[in-house]
């Protein structure tokens, strides 16, 4: 992904579809390869920023049988937000996307 | 869990400690280990490797502790007076070689082309304010800025060649051009030391005149003895600050500040005529014995000669003004920039230091034993 602040997105977007532990939502981001240069533990301070920011909420799982896990769950305005981010990208890939197709067609039939 | 996770886990704790409440480093923590632990299960059954290897490859793709606490503390840097950090940084760093350089050119002699004395001194206060505020944007934003101190440097450099170039109209040998800025107001000064030259020229033929023919000090006039009729007479500022400089009998009398000396002494012309572009000159001297006045007015050819010098130079002064005002840029003119080019870089080990302190107080880490408890 182009921008680091996407990040914020990529992790709204990893928990719309119910609540996630860390290293799952780390493990999901990773997938999608949209971390960039970012190891897995510097996604956890965007975490910590979405909580503090009230986009997220998070709570400690204590019955997990090993280590306690905190688990992180999107809130309403964390999918308002998730909402804008989408519609930035769209933007941004059509516009993209036009471009690179006027590119295409001119590659296609140059002009003589 | 791993000895290696432990480690990882400790080192994690101790940069974060002295920077972070006690609770939020607990859940951060926290999450590192349980993220550590879970990442070793998956890797140690997925690729079919020991606990240790996996526990190693686990903290390779978690990232090393410096790092990873770096981002943390990034994420709650503090803002002071709400402020960016980063506005600090480059803001700072860019006021302080900016101001530094100003200064520079005061000290040089452009003086009162750049301000009035006090705002001089303000803005040497200023440009220590601008690096303590780019020490406090280096340590509230927890990262490294050797680069951005290089490319401030590069800013400025390329601001002052192209500013300066504008600003500074002309510059002649003694390292003085005038404000484009206050333009009217600085060939008016040019002006009027110009007459200044003209009348101290008059002074110092006469008085050679006079002490050439001169058998005892009766025969001196006394315009040639009182300092505030040769300041009057020729307008020269600040006579008796210059006198100070040249005595050759010291003890007989104290200026007390700005004080008269008493007589009996002799004005004698001054080698070094200075010339400043705000207006102000100096051009004389004093003597207390009149045997070495005398003297003093029979090398006054190396007066007049500088004399002649400094006019030429005012005349040049108002020459370039002249081409300012029909639109001449001095760029290419290396007079008006290369001085301040040049003490940018001397500037820059400052703002090193500085960023290094901010560098040494954000990294610190707490090693006390009562940490290791993981």
């Amino acid at each position: 992904m182009a921008f680091r602040s996407d990040i914020n997105a990529l992790v709204l977007g990893a928990l719309q579809a119910g609540p996630l532990h860390g290293y799952e939502i780390v493990r999901r981001i990773r997938e999608t390869g949209g971390a960039g240069k970012l190891s897995e533990g510097q996604v956890y301070p965007y975490l910590h920023k979405l909580e503090a920011d009230g986009l997220v909420s998070a709570e400690w799982q204590t019955d997990t049988g090993g280590a306690p896990r905190r688990v992180y769950q999107v809130n309403e305005a964390g999918l308002k937000e998730l909402q804008k981010h989408r519609e930035q990208w769209n933007k941004f890939v059509s516009g993209v996307g036009s471009i690179l197709a006027v590119s295409d067609s001119k590659k296609e039939a140059p002009n003589v | 869990m791993c000895e290696v996770i432990a480690w990882y886990v400790v080192e994690l704790r101790s940069r974060l400690a002295p920077h972070l409440p006690a609770a939020q480093v607990e859940t951060i923590v926290t999450e590192a280990r349980s993220h550590l632990n879970e990442s070793t299960a998956n890797l140690a059954s997925s690729l079919q490797i020991s606990q240790d290897e996996a526990a190693a490859a686990a903290i390779d793709a978690f990232g090393q502790p410096e790092a990873v606490a770096m981002t943390h503390l990034r994420q709650h840097a503090w803002r002071p007076l709400g402020i960016k950090p980063l506005w600090l940084v480059w803001g700072g760093a860019s006021l302080s070689i900016l101001l530094w350089v100003m200064e520079f050119e005061w000290m040089r002699g452009y003086f009162d082309n750049f301000g009035e004395s006090w705002q001089n001194v303000f803005g040497g206060f200023c440009a220590l304010a601008a690096v303590i505020a780019f020490g406090v944007g280096c340590y509230a934003g927890r990262q490294r800025h050797r680069m951005t101190i290089l490319a401030v440097g590069a800013a400025v450099e390329v601001a002052i060649f192209f500013g300066f170039s504008f600003i500074i109209v002309g510059s002649t040998d003694n390292g003085q051009g005038l404000s484009r800025i206050h333009l009217s107001r600085d060939v008016e000064n040019v002006r009027k030391d110009v007459s200044t030259l003209d009348r101290l020229d008059a002074y110092v033929r006469e008085g050679a005149a006079a002490f050439a023919g001169a058998k005892s000090v009766g025969d001196i006039p006394f315009k040639f003895r009182d300092p505030s009729i040769a300041q009057r007479e020729v307008g020269l500022y600040n006579l008796p600050l210059q006198l100070a400089g040249r005595l050759t009998v010291k003890g007989n009398y104290s200026f007390g500040g700005f004080g008269r000396p008493p007589l009996p002494y002799f004005i004698i012309p001054s080698e070094s005529v200075i010339v400043m572009v705000d207006g102000r000159t100096y051009g004389l001297s004093a003597e207390a014995d009149f045997s070495h006045a005398v003297l003093d007015w029979r090398k006054s050819a190396k007066a007049l000669g500088a004399i002649a010098k400094q006019k030429q130079q005012m005349n040049i002064l108002l020459e370039s003004a002249a081409q300012a005002r029909s639109g001449r840029l001095f760029f290419f003119n290396r007079r008006v920039y290369s001085g301040a080019i040049l003490m940018v870089p001397l500037f820059l080990p400052v703002l090193v230091i500085a960023e290094a302190i901010a560098s040494a107080l954000f990294r610190r880490r707490r090693t006390w034993p009562g940490l290791v408890r993981a």
